[in-house]
């Protein structure tokens, strides 16, 4: 299986910068049997490890209740208290 | 016993007119492992990998290219290969940057750590300084739904002390598209999950949001 190297994001100092390539079969061939094929590329910028753990996962959880808060229509109305 | 602390607190409470509404948030990784180790702990280390070359191309004071490496999945990294690793691709970067026009591709014919496919640099405009990131290519598999109801199970151990504070709990289970070891498809027809909880909410690559109980 050979890999697609085209990078879709060259800009470094932004938050993680990462970007995904449209889902796509290989010539509409089923490669893997009962399964959906979908290729997909990565490019990271490097996220903090480590000591900044911490914080990088309290920043994800507040992304994720914003998401949650944007996307999903019977999330209550009312203050949010981070814990 | 530090690590093992059962918070009493879900990770948000919605101070709702009809009550506190707590939400606790965790994320889903897919089940895979690297010769033992889980998926988000190579992620990890390629992070950590990316980040010190980063550095060391900047100390060295290197041409201002982006480097893109490609990692051999099937080969584990540990800990103590981050500084190794990261010292060669700063190396490589070193000694093939004056033949970097707009891009090239170097591939490892056993010259770079075996953890290393091949290395991509580019020399785009603007770039103020090296930076070193890594790219990754992998099949979508469906969300291992047994893996699902692992996490739903582990977190209703701490539902007791939850309700204390709040009126209602909700478990909102992040699938990021956006990291190799999370990214997963959620079936359209995801099944439903027996639980506690008063609602179990999917959150897919931070776009939808969907319910799998109540």
């Amino acid at each position: 299986m050979s890999r697609i190297h085209r990078p879709v994001s060259i800009a470094p100092g932004n938050p993680p910068t990462v970007e995904r390539t449209k889902s796509l079969t290989q010539g509409g061939r089923k490669l893997l049997t009962g399964s959906r094929v979908r290729t997909t590329l990565l490019v990271m910028s490097p996220s903090p490890e480590g000591p900044r753990q911490v914080v990088v996962k309290k920043l994800r959880e507040r992304k994720a209740i914003d998401a949650l808060r944007a996307s999903y229509p019977k999330f209550p109305d009312g203050r949010i208290e981070a814990t | 016993m530090a690590g093992s602390r059962q918070p009493k607190s879900p990770t948000f409470i919605v101070h709702a007119p009809s009550g506190a509404v707590g939400i606790e948030v965790t994320e889903y990784f897919r089940p895979e492992r690297i010769d033992g180790s889980p998926l988000q702990e190579q992620e990890s280390l390629c992070h950590q990998i990316a980040h010190v070359a980063t550095q060391k191309c900047i100390e060295s004071s290197l041409p201002n290219l982006y480097v893109a490496v490609s990692f051999e999945r099937a080969r584990r990294i540990v800990k103590k290969d981050v500084v190794p690793v990261a010292e060669a691709i700063a190396k490589l970067v070193s000694d093939t940057a004056a033949h970097v026009d707009w891009s090239l591709k170097v591939v490892n014919d056993g010259q770079l750590p075996e953890c290393i496919d091949d290395i991509l640099m580019y020399r785009p405009a603007g770039l103020t300084e090296p930076f070193v990131g890594f790219t990754a290519t992998t099949w979508v598999p469906p969300v291992a739904e047994d893996e699902l109801r692992k996490i739903v199970l582990n977190k209703e151990k701490k539902l007791d002390a939850y309700r204390r504070r709040c009126s209602e709990v909700w478990l909102v289970i992040v699938i990021d598209g956006f990291r190799i070891a999370s990214l997963s498809e959620l079936p359209p027809d995801a099944s439903r999950v027996t639980t506690a909880f008063d609602r179990v909410i999917v959150l897919h690559d931070w776009r939808s949001a969907i319910e799998l109980s109540n």
